[in-house]
């Protein structure tokens, strides 16, 4: 006799007792047991999540020194490469308007103009900001080269966005030979974008 | 004495008598039905003190063993009325005090010369059938004494009194030493009972304790991860920062991968460049670069920048025009330069 057939086989105040009696029985069994699995799984996920961040965290403790120390020299490495956030973008600009200016006059150039432009949507560096400055300047082609040794030399890392150079006119001559001499010697106006990066600030 | 006890069962107002006396009788089918498996594995067996009288041992009253500690005796047919009672289902709640009430209005014994007993041989449904016998006190005194015993002796000492119907299965009297066997039941079962209680409660200390464990080793974890994150906050911050200040330094590459060598292109250009060639005007922009200028033969020139094999791609965007005033021919170059890592 199967129980199912045994449990047919009682009486119907026997059978709904019985019944009762069982989920009395499991209803909390199947309670605490449900809330013990569940529990178990949450001690086991934290403990998975949390066992290797503590690992992490320790080494992290016993690597303090290294890490400071290769924390220093990255900030230095970029330092090379671009301005920090501690000034405000203007003020690198003009920071920057000012260096330049003076690597012009440093290499023999005269400075007619310098303004600070809006940095180029279509390129972005993420996490920077790109300071672009515009020069006008007229000298000679020796203090070009000059000039531009001073920019390459230039900390953080400057870049040449574009450059237009052009012989400067002057009042016309019908001789051929003193055209010639005037080719040679004439000086010239140099337009320049210079650009910079900039920490943004977070 | 009342028949059937009208004590009332109150829960809130609501009368949970009916109910109550429903869950008693479900308690009493489980225990002690003829279909129960309680009663099948745990009532205790007996034996007949005649073996004479050995029949077929009724279900309802439990297993035959011939080492059985309760003795039965069995009373003839002769000596016994029967009567059946086809009752509504729902009787049963009262069953005994029904029995009694019939039996005591069709027994022809005087009441204190009576012994009685009945079973259920029937339930289904609707009907209940119920049959009832009854013998004279005196007729089961003689049967006892024939079997050894004394009438007069207590209750306990007495064997179980079974009466043969004729038609069914025996029925067993009241009054006798059935009581023993169902007390030595009942003890079973309580013990059972309380067994059952004992490892069920067990179980779920069992449970408790991985829960506890559970929980507790997560406060512990909780604790020691507050712990190390609270002593490796200064080097958590560095390390962020590291992080950070690592992912600038590759953006910062590829600002500096992105320059454009334009000294030395300027110093390629001026070198390569013969004398006879004047450059007006150039422009560098990327990657490229438009020189205008003048030149005894601007073909020549464009030759020369070509064979230098330091240009990706070099294109007259004009044609070469002469100047009148020098004598010169005017021309425009575009130069495009080869990637900066080829180049250096």
């Amino acid at each position: 006799m199967t129980r199912f057939n045994y449990l047919l086989q009682l009486p119907l105040q026997a059978r709904i007792v019985l019944v009762a009696l069982i989920a009395l029985a499991a209803i909390p069994l199947f309670g605490v047991g449900f809330w013990v699995i569940d529990e178990a799984v949450s001690h086991l996920q934290f403990s998975e999540q949390t066992k290797p961040r503590i690992g992490r965290l320790l080494g992290y403790i016993e690597q303090e020194k290294p890490l400071r120390l290769a924390r220093n020299q990255t900030r230095e490495q970029l330092a090379v490469l671009s301005y920090s956030s501690e000034s405000d973008a203007s003020q690198v600009g003009a920071q920057l308007q000012q260096a330049l200016r003076g690597y012009a006059e440093d290499s023999g150039l005269t400075v007619s103009g310098s303004q600070l432009l809006k940095s180029a949507a279509n390129e972005a560096f993420e996490g920077f900001e790109l300071v672009t400055v515009e020069l006008n300047m007229t000298g000679e082609p020796d203090a070009v080269d000059g000039f531009f040794a001073l920019v390459d030399a230039h900390q953080p890392v400057l870049r040449v966005d574009q450059l237009a150079l052009a012989q400067q006119r002057r009042a016309r001559r019908s001789s051929r030979r003193a055209n010639a001499a005037e080719l040679d010697t004439r000086d010239v106006i140099m337009q320049v974008t210079i650009s910079a990066l900039r920490v943004a600030t977070p | 004495m009342a028949i059937i006890d009208t004590t009332e069962l109150t829960l809130f107002g609501l009368d949970l008598t009916r109910a109550s006396a429903w869950v008693r009788l479900g308690v009493q089918q489980l225990l002690w039905d003829r279909n129960s498996h309680f009663k099948y594995w745990f009532y205790p067996p007996v034996k007949f003190s005649d073996e004479a009288c050995e029949g077929t041992v009724p279900v309802s009253l439990g297993r035959k063993e011939d080492s059985a500690s309760c003795l039965a005796i069995l009373l003839s047919s002769d000596h016994v009325l029967t009567r059946l009672m086809r009752l509504p289902t729902a009787s049963e709640l009262f069953l005994s005090e029904v029995v009694m009430l019939d039996l005591s209005s069709h027994s022809p014994f005087v009441e204190q010369d009576t012994v009685c007993g009945w079973s259920i041989e029937q339930r289904d449904d609707n009907e209940l059938i119920v049959r009832w016998v009854v013998a004279a006190r005196t007729a089961v005194n003689d049967l006892l004494l024939q079997a050894g015993f004394d009438p007069l002796s207590e209750v306990s000492a007495l064997p179980e009194v079974w009466a043969n119907t004729g038609e069914s299965e025996p029925i067993r009297l009241q009054g006798f030493g059935e009581q023993r066997r169902d007390r030595l039941y009942t003890a079973t079962l309580r013990k059972l009972t309380l067994k059952a209680v004992g490892a069920y409660i067990l179980l779920f200390a069992v449970l408790a304790q991985i829960a506890i464990y559970s929980v507790l080793s997560t406060a512990k974890l909780e604790q020691k991860l507050a712990e190390v994150t609270e002593d490796a906050k200064g080097v958590t911050w560095v390390r962020e920062r590291l992080g950070e200040q690592r992912e600038l330094l590759d953006v910062a590459q590829d600002f500096l991968a992105s320059r454009d060598p334009l000294r030395p292109r300027l110093h390629d250009i001026a070198q390569i460049t013969p004398d006879s060639v004047y450059l007006q005007r150039m422009t560098f922009k990327g990657g490229d670069a438009t020189v205008t200028g003048l030149g005894g033969n601007a073909a020549d020139y464009l030759a020369i920048l070509a064979e230098s094999d330091r240009y990706a791609k070099l294109e007259a965007s004009s044609a070469f025009t002469r100047d009148r005033r020098s004598g010169l021919e005017q021309f425009t170059i575009d130069i495009k330069f080869k990637d900066a890592n080829d180049e250096i």
